[in-house]
C-alpha cells in the first residue's frame, strides 16, 4: 500500500512537472503566434492602405492629366495613323538577299527570323 | 520486531482497509485520466487557435469591387472613428482649434459645439484616416478617443458611382451593386468583378460632363456597351456624386439616369422601328410613303420639323428622321407586330441588372395602333437608355438580343434571335447612311475612320404635369463602331440643352448637334482601349461596302442643313 501511494505520488509530480512545461511551451507558442497573427493583421492593413492609395493616385483623370503635362501625350488623331506602305524607308532597307522586300513586310514578314 | 505474523487484522478492519484502498485508488485513477484528457485536447486546441488565426490574418469584413481590368473601384480599409468624451476634455476650445487645423473641413464652431456638450460620448469624424489618428494620438489631447472600425472605401471618387451604390455607417448595402450583392460581398473574400472600364468609364463621364457644361444643360447620361457579349463597359449618369461623400449628395446627384429614368427617346426608336419594320416583311426598302403633309391619329397632328419634297421611301425616311414617314410604316407594319418584337427587345419589360435602381417601362398595355405610330418615332414607350442600348445593340449584332451585363462571370452568352441577319446588314447601311448622307442629321458622330453609324434624336421632355415641354428637348444619340463589323455601341443622352447662339451661331439643341459629337469624341478615345485602329487607306473601299443603291448623295429631299 505505502509502495503504492509513493510511486503514484512521484508518477503525479512527475507528470505535472513534464505537464506544466508543455503548458508554458504551449502558452509562448501562442503568444508568438498571436504576435505573429497581429503583425500579419498589421501587414495586411497597411497593404490594404497601400492598395487604396495606389488606386487613388491612378485615377484615370489624374493619370490622363499627368500624360499630358509631364509627357505631351494626347488622344490619338486619324492624321497619326498611317499605313506601312507610306512609310519612307532607306534602299539599304530593301535588301534582296535578307529576302526583305516591301511585299514581304507588308505580309507580316518575320524579319528577324531571316536575320538570325 | 513488526512481522506480518505477528499482525493479524479483523476482519472489519480488512474490510475498512479494502475499502480506503478502492477509495484512493479511484482518486488516483481521475487524477491520472484528468491528466491524459487534457495532454490529449493540447493537439485539438492548438488546432482550433490556427483556424482562428487564419480567420483574423484573412478578415476584412466586406470584399472588394473591382473593375474588368482588376483596378479597386471599393475597397474597406482600417480606419478610426474619433470621439470625445467633453467630460475629460481640459480646454474645449484650444482642442477644438487643435482639430480644426488637422481637419480643415471640420467646421470650428461645430467642434466647438460638440466639445462643449455635456455627454459621455459626441461622435468627431466617423472615418479618420490612419495618419489623422496617428497625429491626434500622438499630441497626447485629452479627452479624444478613437474606435477601430472598418470603413468602405472607393478611391476612383465618383467613378461609376451610380453602379457602386453605398452602405450605410453599419456596412449594409443599401443601393447599387453594394445592396444587390450585400450577403455575398459580406460574407466571401472573393471580390465582385464588374465589366465596367474604368478608363472608358472615365472618358464616357467626363465627355458628357463637358457638353452638359457647354451647353447649360440640366442632366445626361451615356451607355458604351459590347454588342457582342452584352458586357457594359461603361454606364454614366450626370450629375454625379462621389460615394465616398455620399450623405452630402442630393437626389438629382444620386438618380440613376442610365437605368433608373424612363424617357420618351424620340427619334432614336426610328432604328428599331425601321428594323421591325423591314424584318416582318410588311414592308420593303423601296416602299414609298407620303411625306409631304402633316399626318392625323385621331385629334393627334403628326408632323415633322421639315416637310421632305416628295414620298419618301424607308430609307429616305430614316435618314431625313421623319415622324410621319416612321408613323405610317408602323401603320403598315400593325400594332400587334410591333409590339411583338417590342417584347421580344425586352421593351416592355424591367432591364435585367443587379441593381435596384432599374425602371419600369412606361406604356399603355392596350398596345392601340395609335400607341403603335407614336412609338415609331420614339412617344409612348418610355424606357431606360440602357433598354435603349441593348434594344439597338440587337439590330446591329445579326439580330441577336443579349440581355446587358454588369458582372464579369463564366457564364455563356444567352442570345435570342429577333431580327434576320439580313435585316441587321441593311441596317448597318442605314445607320450609316444617317452619319454621312447630307440630309442625314448624324453627320457630326462621324469619327474620321472609324464607321460610327447610328441614329439621332430629339424629344420633348416631360413635365411635371406629364404634358410636354415645347422648348425643353433630350437630345440623343445611339450609335455603333465600326458599323462594318460592329463591335461597341454608345448611347449618349442630354437633358434640356440650352441654345448657345454666341459660341455655335446656331440656337440648334438637337440630337446631331448636342449628342452626336459626344459620341465622336468617345469613340475617339475609347477606339485605342479597345484596340480598334482607325482604317485610313481602306476607308474608301469600306465606304463603298456600307452605300445603299437606293440612296444617292445627289439626291435630297431637304435644305436644311442640321
Amino acid at each position: 500500500m505505502w509502495k503504492f501511494s509513493i510511486i503514484c505520488s512521484f508518477m503525479a509530480i512527475f507528470t505535472g512537472i513534464a505537464l506544466n512545461l508543455i503548458s508554458n511551451s504551449i502558452h509562448d507558442r501562442r503568444k508568438q503566434l498571436s504576435a505573429l497573427e497581429k503583425k500579419i493583421e498589421q501587414k495586411i492593413e497597411k497593404l490594404k492602405i497601400l492598395e487604396t492609395e495606389w488606386e487613388y493616385h491612378t485615377q484615370p483623370d489624374k493619370l490622363m492629366q499627368i500624360a499630358e503635362d509631364k509627357l505631351g501625350m494626347s488622344t490619338k488623331e486619324v492624321e497619326q495613323f498611317g499605313e506601312i506602305k507610306i512609310v519612307k524607308l532607306r534602299s539599304s532597307a530593301w535588301k534582296l538577299d535578307l529576302g526583305v522586300t516591301k511585299d514581304n513586310l507588308l505580309k507580316d514578314f518575320d524579319y528577324k527570323k531571316v536575320r538570325n | 520486531m513488526w512481522s506480518n505474523d505477528n499482525f493479524i487484522l479483523a476482519p472489519k478492519e480488512i474490510k475498512k482497509a479494502r475499502r480506503r484502498l478502492l477509495v484512493s485508488f479511484i482518486f488516483v485513477f481521475s487524477v491520472f485520466l484528468g491528466i491524459f484528457s487534457q495532454i490529449l485536447s493540447f493537439p485539438f486546441q492548438e488546432k482550433s487557435k490556427l483556424l482562428l488565426a487564419n480567420q483574423l490574418a484573412n478578415s476584412v469584413g466586406r470584399a472588394k469591387i473591382i473593375d474588368r481590368n482588376n483596378n479597386i473601384l471599393a475597397i474597406n480599409v482600417p480606419a478610426w472613428t474619433m470621439y470625445a468624451d467633453p467630460i475629460e476634455v481640459l480646454e474645449p476650445i484650444k482642442t477644438a482649434a487643435f482639430l480644426h487645423n488637422l481637419m480643415p473641413e471640420k467646421d470650428l464652431n461645430f467642434l466647438n459645439k460638440k466639445l462643449s456638450l455635456k455627454k459621455r460620448f459626441v461622435e468627431i469624424d466617423r472615418v479618420t484616416s490612419p495618419k489623422r489618428y496617428q497625429t491626434i494620438f500622438n499630441s497626447g489631447i485629452t479627452g479624444i478617443h478613437f474606435l477601430k472600425i472598418q470603413a468602405r472605401i472607393y478611391p476612383k471618387g465618383d467613378l461609376a458611382s451610380h453602379i457602386l451604390g453605398n452602405v450605410s455607417k453599419d456596412g449594409e448595402g443599401l443601393a447599387g451593386i453594394e445592396r444587390h450583392f450585400d450577403t455575398a460581398l459580406k460574407s466571401s473574400e472573393k471580390p465582385v468583378k464588374l465589366t465596367i472600364d474604368s478608363n472608358i468609364q472615365y472618358i464616357l463621364q467626363s465627355e458628357i460632363k463637358k457638353q452638359i457644361n457647354f451647353f447649360d444643360a440640366d442632366a445626361g447620361a451615356g451607355v458604351v456597351l459590347n454588342i457582342q457579349n452584352g458586357e457594359v463597359l461603361g454606364l454614366s449618369s450626370f450629375p454625379s456624386f462621389d460615394v465616398n461623400y455620399f450623405g452630402e449628395a442630393s437626389e438629382k446627384e444620386i438618380f440613376n439616369r442610365a437605368t433608373f429614368a424612363s424617357y420618351d427617346m424620340g427619334s432614336t426608336f426610328k432604328l428599331i422601328n425601321t428594323a421591325i419594320a423591314l424584318d416582318s416583311g410588311k414592308v420593303n426598302l423601296k416602299d414609298k410613303f407620303d411625306t409631304t403633309k402633316p399626318l392625323y391619329i385621331g385629334k393627334h397632328k403628326v408632323d415633322d420639323f421639315r416637310y421632305l419634297k416628295r414620298p419618301a421611301n424607308v430609307a429616305e425616311i430614316l435618314i431625313n428622321s421623319s415622324n410621319i414617314g416612321s408613323a405610317l410604316i408602323a401603320e403598315k407594319v400593325g400594332a400587334k407586330i410591333q409590339k411583338n418584337y417590342f417584347d421580344l427587345l425586352e421593351l416592355t419589360k424591367k432591364a435585367d441588372l443587379p441593381l435596384l435602381e432599374v425602371s419600369k417601362p412606361i406604356f399603355n398595355e392596350k398596345w392601340t395602333k395609335s400607341n403603335s405610330m407614336t412609338a415609331s418615332y420614339g412617344y409612348g414607350l418610355a424606357v431606360s437608355p440602357i433598354q435603349l442600348a441593348s434594344a439597338v445593340a440587337c439590330i446591329f449584332n445579326n439580330g441577336d438580343f443579349i440581355k446587358p451585363k454588369l458582372i464579369v462571370d463564366n457564364k455563356e452568352t444567352v442570345k435570342k434571335r429577333v431580327f434576320s441577319e439580313k435585316t441587321s446588314h441593311l441596317m448597318r447601311k442605314l445607320a450609316r447612311a444617317v452619319v454621312t448622307h447630307p440630309d442625314g442629321s448624324g453627320k457630326k458622330s462621324d469619327a474620321f475612320g472609324y464607321f460610327v453609324g447610328g441614329k439621332t434624336g430629339t424629344a420633348e421632355m416631360i413635365n411635371s404635369n406629364g404634358g410636354f415641354q415645347k422648348h425643353s428637348n433630350l437630345s440623343s444619340f445611339v450609335g455603333a463602331f465600326p458599323i462594318n463589323n460592329p463591335q461597341y455601341l454608345i448611347t449618349v443622352l442630354i437633358e434640356n440643352p440650352k441654345p448657345q447662339i454666341e459660341k455655335l451661331n446656331h440656337h440648334f439643341t438637337t440630337g446631331g448637334q448636342v449628342a452626336a459629337p459626344v459620341v465622336k469624341e468617345i469613340v475617339k478615345k475609347i477606339a485605342p482601349i479597345l484596340n480598334i485602329h482607325p482604317v485610313v487607306t481602306d476607308l474608301p473601299k469600306i465606304e463603298q461596302s456600307l452605300k445603299l443603291e437606293i440612296l444617292s448623295n445627289k439626291v435630297r429631299l431637304t435644305n436644311a442643313s442640321l
